[in-house]
């Protein structure tokens, strides 16, 4: 049975520091086993800018067992599946502990943003274009978070409309921009 | 309703040794039918109506007494993964089904406490034992064979138990309870306080500190 209580206890405590770190877990209903947490992308790296949401899922037996954890928003990133969003993680699977918290799982997770391993691979198409190209994945993961992590995920579809507008062809619009991670300015130098 | 134990039993006996040792548990069990109101009034040690097998939490809690002033180490019987109560309540009341036509019936428990486990046996008998009538501990040791098994958690060991003196700064990192005078603490050989509830049920998977990782089974 789950511990209710000490989720409430992290749900408060979560609230609290939401401002300072950007961190945040609700309910998506009235029981507590199903939640919904929220972290920004690092400054620094190609996911900055991006809010990124993760379906939490607590089972029977937490906090002795971990949370389970996986990406709502899609994102490039070796350890995690850019088609199921499954995370690749010790502490969500065998180094898990009864008195790490939602928050700590959460901060754990950004953390892995910062620092991919792309040799205990999640996606393995995607560790092996960080392992190879690594250019291309930076322009390819900025490119995800503009298109799913931002609010403005509409600017994207703005700047092919634009480009468009311009008479170049929309298929090679999109895989341009996608290629320069976005950058309209960047994307017309190639087009032309 | 049950009577409340107020005292310890009067022929609870300890046969200690090193390694392990024994420990008798006389249970009287009575109907309190009118007829067996002579016979109750020599009992030296106070019945317990057989109905409290009706209520669980009254038996269990029962038991936990009986088994406070028995020498028996608290960690085998206190947290939430210790089944032996239940155990014993299973037995007793199985035992108490098989000898339903009798008015009184007397129970022997039998717990041989080891250093990670502990062997108990339920045993029913016609008479009353007096203190120096008690079974030996060959005799005891063939009754167990009877009984059941339980293990402690393999990390139980370590935990040294005692009870909050002053308010610490830090709550129980499991539960995120706040711990108070008077409650129930366990310290783990890296100085790490937990609830011994909370701390026993994640030894169950695990014998490390959560806080930590320290490895407590090695620890003895």
């Amino acid at each position: 049975m789950i511990d209710l209580a000490r989720v409430q206890k992290e749900l408060v405590e979560c609230s609290k520091d939401a401002e300072g770190s950007g961190i945040k877990v609700s309910p998506k209903n009235d029981n507590l086993v199903l939640l919904i947490g929220t972290i920004p992308g690092p400054v620094g790296t190609p996911y900055e800018g991006g809010i990124f949401q993760i379906d939490i899922t607590l089972p029977d037996g937490y906090p002795f067992e971990p949370p389970k954890m996986q990406f709502k928003t899609k994102v490039w990133h070796p350890n995690i599946s850019s088609q199921s969003g499954a995370i690749c993680l010790d502490i969500l699977k065998d180094q898990w502990s009864p008195a790490l918290t939602l928050k700590t799982a959460l901060l754990s997770v950004q953390a892995l943003l910062s620092a991919p391993q792309p040799d205990d691979p999640q996606d393995a198409v995607v560790a092996q274009q960080y392992l190879k190209d690594y250019q291309t994945f930076v322009n390819t993961a900025r490119y995800w978070t503009e298109s799913f992590a931002k609010a403005s995920s509409r600017g994207i579809e703005d700047k092919v409309q634009k480009l468009v507008e311009m008479g170049f062809p929309e298929a090679r619009v999109r895989s341009i921009l996608e290629a320069v991670g976005g950058d309209e300015n960047m994307a017309l130098e190639r087009l032309l | 309703m049950a009577q409340q134990f107020q005292e310890p039993p009067l022929f609870s006996h300890v046969a200690n040794t090193c390694i392990n040792h024994v420990v008798y548990i006389t249970i009287i069990l009575t109907s309190f039918d009118p007829s067996s109101a002579a016979e109750v009034c020599r009992m030296q040690s106070p019945p317990i109506e057989r109905d409290i097998f009706n209520h669980p939490s009254i038996c269990h809690d029962i038991l936990r007494q009986l088994l406070a002033y028995s020498f028996v180490p608290i960690n085998f019987y206190i947290g939430q993964d210790c089944d032996l109560i239940p155990n014993l309540s299973t037995r007793l009341c199985e035992s108490v089904l098989q000898r339903s036509g009798v008015h009184i019936n007397y129970f022997q428990v039998f717990i041989t406490v080891f250093q990670t486990h502990c062997c108990y046996n339920v045993v029913g008998t016609p008479f009353f034992f007096q203190a120096d009538e008690l079974p030996s501990r060959e005799m005891v040791q063939r009754m167990t064979c009877d009984g059941g098994e339980h293990s402690l958690p393999a990390g139980a060991m370590a935990l040294k138990r005692f009870l909050i003196q002053d308010e610490q700064e830090d709550p129980c990192a499991i539960c995120i309870k706040d711990f108070n005078s008077g409650d129930n603490a366990a310290r783990l050989p890296c100085s790490h306080v937990f609830h011994p509830d909370c701390i026993l049920q994640w030894f169950v998977q695990k014998s490390t500190c959560p806080l930590c990782c320290f490895a407590c089974s090695c620890v003895s």
